[in-house]
């Protein structure tokens, strides 16, 4: 889906999210800018309060610009691991179904997302659900989730 | 048209956080006026009576906002005012606005580049924000390109003064001005690595649409031919330790490049090869796997030892199965090209670090963390231990085979 305007972008993962808001989840956000620049916030904030999070969300980066520990986003760095594409996702794995119940692609940088110029002025961006026959998408989340387990120590998406 | 008029747009700028395009109507109303001519003769009028030191600050706010109100008439702004005393003070302005002299409108950008051992790596992940910064300094952009369409040479001197590197690299990613390669042999030769991988990857960059579908064995088309030519000749003008390192950054970036990269690399002082090859990241097996290009092209033995030691310590530190699976073959194809003696030492150090592994059943139920680390490495020996190598490899009376 083409967004134009900021309420669009929150509207759509309010339509998207809200079906899991009872469901026991960890939200994974596959982006290599981790810069959380006002608009990044904004959405994450936005799918904290949808989901009713009460874990932290999973932010793989390449290029940190935060610098410190956020309450809210445990960070892992994949500048040391395989994972060659410039790709952002968000990924919703369910906990107790232990299976990945939406798979979003985003279409630019969570940071490239302005919304404050107010509703009129938005930058383009595009977000849709991929496609079950995404090539490559179980071999990203398997991936993925070894590097978590690895750096974490833990046996799944736990927290 | 008046120093109130700059007052204003000095004041915009300050409100400016994304694209200058955006506040085209602002600039109008401010300007009460959108026809370039009226307002550059206006300005020059107005900056010939003036007495004032800010001579090129007003004409940088003067020009830069005159092209976001007329960008699609840059050709015609160009011709019109080339001879102006106000051009000339925009270039003062523009050489004090890139060495960050005005407290209220320097630029600084963090482009993370510095996070990548391989420069050129970093240039390439950073391209893909290349566009922010077309947005949120799309004025002072239109400056250079307004200078370029006057004057190539002096658009270059301006460009290598960009200590931000941002508007530099917008211009080396984005294939927006077709520069000829010549120009870029002085950049290619700059002290500063950004400045020399940022021309790199401009200099590559046709080479790479042009091979993008080309696949071993297809015929090389007279364009690709004429390419590398070109790109010989210019790669030719870098410095050898420079040249090594573009080279050796760019073989572990990218898969494909110029058959005339193997000679240097023949050719090149193997520790000034080894300086480049070492500032890699190897915690990486797919850049481990690229040693391959290397050791294949050296009689000497010293890339064979760092392609061993780089794969211990990723054994040790790295270990990932679902990465592993992805590239053991490869890894068993280099393995099996290496001397006997390097093998065998590389054979024997894997053996050892099995024996320190946390894999009992003791370690199981007493530190699980460090045992499901571990685990994770145990596939990955045993896997390279099964390896059968070269039938004349096979030594000793226990007939290990290596």
């Amino acid at each position: 889906m083409i967004i134009y305007q900021g309420s669009d972008l929150l509207n759509y993962l309010e339509e998207k999210l809200s079906v899991f808001s009872s469901n026991n989840v960890r939200v994974i956000i596959v982006d290599k800018y981790y810069h959380l620049k006002p608009g990044a916030k904004r959405v994450i904030g936005q799918i904290r309060e949808i989901l009713d999070l009460n874990n932290p969300i999973i932010w793989f980066y390449e290029v940190d610009k935060v610098n410190r520990d956020l309450e809210y986003i445990d960070a892992f760095n994949l500048i040391n691991y395989d994972l060659n594409f410039h790709d952002r996702f968000i990924f919703l794995y369910d906990l107790d179904l232990e299976s990945y119940v939406l798979n979003l692609h985003v279409g630019t940088s969570l940071n490239g997302i302005k919304f404050y110029h107010g509703p009129g002025i938005f930058n383009i961006f595009r977000i849709s659900i991929i496609d079950a026959d995404y090539e490559n998408l179980d071999s990203i989340q398997n991936q993925l989730e070894n590097i978590y387990l690895k750096e974490t120590k833990k046996e799944k998406w736990d927290y | 048209m008046d120093i109130k008029t700059f007052k204003e747009l000095s004041d915009l700028i300050q409100e400016v956080d994304s694209s200058w395009f955006l506040y085209q109507e602002q600039i109008k109303k401010i300007y009460s006026e959108d026809n370039y001519k009226v307002l550059i003769d206006e300005f020059e009028e107005f900056i010939r009576n003036i007495d004032s030191k800010d001579k090129p600050k007003l004409s940088l706010l003067f020009y830069s906002t005159l092209l976001v109100i007329q960008y699609e008439k840059l050709n015609k702004i160009a011709d019109y005012c080339k001879d102006n005393e106000s051009l000339r003070y925009l270039k003062i302005g523009l050489d004090i606005f890139l060495k960050g002299k005005y407290s209220d409108i320097k630029y600084e950008i963090e482009m993370g580049i510095n996070n990548y051992q391989n420069i050129l790596e970093g240039i390439d992940f950073f391209s893909g924000y290349a566009g922010e910064i077309g947005h949120n300094l799309s004025h002072i952009i239109l400056v250079f390109k307004l200078i370029y369409q006057i004057d190539k040479k002096t658009f270059f001197d301006y460009l290598k003064e960009d200590k931000q590197n941002g508007i530099y690299l917008y211009f080396m990613i984005s294939p927006e001005l077709e520069f000829e390669y010549p120009n870029l042999i002085d950049l290619l030769n700059s002290k500063d690595a950004i400045k020399r991988n940022g021309a790199f990857n401009y200099l590559m960059h046709k080479f790479h649409y042009l091979v993008y579908d080309y696949n071993d064995g297809d015929e090389i088309s007279e364009e690709i031919t004429t390419e590398l030519i070109d790109i010989a000749k210019i790669t030719e003008g870098v410095e050898i330790d420079k040249r090594i390192e573009l080279i050796v950054n760019h073989i572990f970036l990218e898969n494909k490049f110029p058959d005339f990269f193997i000679n240097e690399i023949k050719n090149a002082d193997i520790d000034l090869l080894l300086k480049f090859i070492r500032k890699q990241n190897h915690n990486k097996l797919s850049n481990i796997i690229k040693l391959e290009v290397f050791i294949n092209h050296r009689s000497d033995t010293e890339i064979q030892k760092v392609f061993v030691d780089k794969m211990l310590e990723w054994v040790k530190k790295w270990a990932l199965k679902s990465t592993w699976s992805k590239y053991k073959s490869s890894i068993k194809d280099i393995l099996n090209d290496l001397d006997k003696d390097i093998r065998t030492k590389f054979r024997e150090d894997i053996k050892k670090l099995k024996t320190n592994l946390f894999i009992s059943k003791f370690d199981l139920q007493v530190r699980y963390s460090k045992f499901l680390d571990d685990n994770h490495k145990t596939e990955i020996i045993d896997d390279i231990l099964s390896w059968e190598f070269k039938s004349y490899d096979i030594d000793g009376p226990d007939g290990d085979l290596l």
